[in-house]
């Protein structure tokens, strides 16, 4: 009884910092991760503006529709890059690893934003090579450099939120490899009811309010308008309120249905 | 005084039954030893412990603080090595006691200090900056083990913790083990083995079917199965006859080295030889002996153990 210590204050944020920390290592430890996160939009961006340039911008140049549809092929690379997130604390779980972290006295926020915020910075890097990729084809930013900024963080703040959605799912999914193939599918939807691809007014009727709901939307129009001007104050407001509503809510599933003890 | 106290312990998952109002206590400085078959609801009861799962009923108590309402305080009291060890793959053997280390909020400094001092005390220095991933399972479980004492804990619990281990990593955690307890570490310890609750643990407490079945030192369980044991090995051709021909007679149990059965004195032996010969069995070896642990266990709980 002599030498029990005294009970540390669970410090999230200081928790969260140091799985954080993790997350980054790891990271650096194998950078192809980071690479292949990046590879598939550009992929995309290679593939599909080829095909589509002169679909949806008639008279316009190859250049024209980069300049259109690179904040897409981001936001997709961010969008499907959450997978990998909620795939690797479904990994933590089963390896054990959690059981370990939840035997120590912690936060049982630190585990999942650790992982989430580490993984923001390989969103930043997809975004970065996307569009490093897009502006050797013609993509230019044309509104200062507070315009760069925010093109950067308007889709980092939509990976945020959307990562906790996954995460929840992934934390409650009986099955990893269903999980994943429902998650795929609902992603690739959401892609495309956006007005991502093409015009919400060169959009079917019945997909327009969807697209004009969707945070894809929203996170493409942002950027654009950061990159190239424009009014980007309602989508960067229609970004942040989902972000933080998803946050507000999978991110309460997502550490209730970790904290929970069996 | 008791460091862990299990009271009435009950725990289902589904129709099953793990737990059925186990109670056991573990005083302060001793390896209590649990032990139990497959199923018995070891895992279950370490888990309960341990903070990572909730019972249906009863209390538990580690170091006088109740799991259940305050799991936090006790988490700064315990360490656990389980059955699969609870690291990082990715990261170094360093890096993961490092890990720990900080978020048992020793700070960056105090962490990394005390993970060189695991891995010297746990002779991983050569591979202390390889992958966890890359090591062996002996290591593997020193590692794990060296990661469930970094926090200094008053009550360490052992999942089997020599379970999948080969005989020479088997001894060198048993020799960690003892020296925990020469240092006044409380363990607590599950194994199936009969070997190891008789090496390393001060008391047993038997579990079956989710509740204790027997409890004492090696010495008293061995008590429980009085007098002598009789026990035949046959060609394992003729066992399921044998076994089938002495039950008519007596209560058998199987063990690894053959059939056995309780001794009324030398006539038992008699009886037996007796009865095989009559029916032309060709016996390999047949005798009397004191009984062992092993034959506690199997008068209690009816079956063998994994030894």
């Amino acid at each position: 009884m002599s030498t029990a210590p005294a009970t540390p204050r669970a410090s999230a944020w200081a928790d969260t910092a140091i799985l954080t920390g993790r997350g980054l290592l790891l990271m650096a430890r194998s950078p192809a991760t980071v690479t292949m996160t990046a590879a598939f939009p550009v992929i995309l961006l290679l593939l599909l503006s080829v095909s589509f340039a002169e679909i949806v911008m008639p008279g316009g140049s190859y250049a024209d529709y980069v300049n259109y549809s690179v904040p897409l092929f981001a936001a997709m690379g961010i969008t499907f890059a959450t997978l990998s997130t909620a795939n690797a604390v479904h990994a933590d779980r089963i390896a054990g690893f959690d059981d370990r972290l939840r035997t120590l006295p912690l936060s049982p926020v630190a585990p999942l934003a650790g992982r989430i915020i580490a993984d923001t910075a390989r969103n930043l890097a997809t975004v970065a090579i996307v569009t490093g990729v897009g502006m050797a084809l013609g993509f230019r930013f044309e509104n200062g450099l507070l315009g760069i900024v925010a093109y950067f963080v308007v889709p980092l703040l939509y990976g945020f939120g959307l990562a906790w959605l996954m995460v929840a799912v992934a934390l409650h999914a009986a099955s990893a490899e269903s999980a994943n193939a429902a998650l795929n599918a609902l992603l690739l939807v959401l892609s495309f009811l956006s007005t991502g691809f093409v015009r919400l007014a060169d959009l079917p009727g019945w997909a327009q309010p969807i697209a004009s709901a969707n945070p894809i939307s929203h996170v493409v129009d942002a950027m654009r308008a950061f990159a190239h001007g424009g009014s980007a104050g309602d989508h960067l407001l229609a970004v942040a309120a989902w972000a933080v509503g998803l946050t507000a809510v999978f991110g309460t599933l997502a550490v209730r249905r970790y904290a929970r003890r069996g | 005084m008791s460091v862990v106290e299990v009271e009435g312990l009950r725990k289902s998952f589904g129709e099953v039954e793990a737990l059925r109002g186990l109670s056991l206590a573990a005083h302060e400085g001793e390896i209590l030893g649990v032990l139990g078959p497959n199923g018995a609801g070891k895992t279950t009861m370490i888990s309960i412990v341990t903070t990572l799962v909730r019972a249906d009923e009863g209390t538990v108590r580690v170091d006088g603080i109740d799991v259940r309402t305050d799991p936090a305080a006790v988490r700064t009291r315990i360490g656990l090595t389980g059955q699969f060890a609870a690291l990082d793959d990715n990261l170094t053997a360093r890096e993961n006691l490092t890990l720990f280390g900080r978020l048992l909020k020793l700070g960056r400094a105090g962490a990394r200090e005390r993970a060189a001092e695991l891995l010297a005390e746990f002779d991983l220095l050569d591979a202390a900056d390889r992958r966890a991933g890359t090591f062996s399972g002996g290591m593997r479980r020193r590692l794990d083990l060296a990661a469930s004492l970094i926090g200094r804990p008053r009550v360490l619990f052992l999942d089997e913790p020599t379970t999948g281990l080969d005989p020479r990593s088997r001894n060198s955690l048993w020799a960690i083990v003892r020296r925990l307890r020469a240092e006044g570490t409380t363990i607590v310890l599950t194994t199936q083995y009969l070997a190891e609750a008789e090496e390393l643990a001060d008391r047993i407490v038997v579990i079956d079917h989710g509740e204790v079945i027997a409890e004492g030192t090696a010495d008293d369980l061995k008590h429980r199965v009085t007098g002598a044991v009789c026990h035949v090995r046959v060609d394992e051709e003729l066992m399921p006859r044998v076994e089938e021909l002495l039950s008519s007679r007596w209560q058998v149990s199987r063990s690894a080295e053959g059939l056995v059965v309780p001794a009324d004195g030398s006539g038992t032996l008699v009886e037996v030889v007796r009865l095989l010969d009559a029916h032309d069995i060709l016996v390999e070896d047949l005798g009397l002996r004191r009984p062992t642990l092993d034959d506690a266990f199997l008068a209690l709980t009816g079956q063998a153990t994994g030894s």
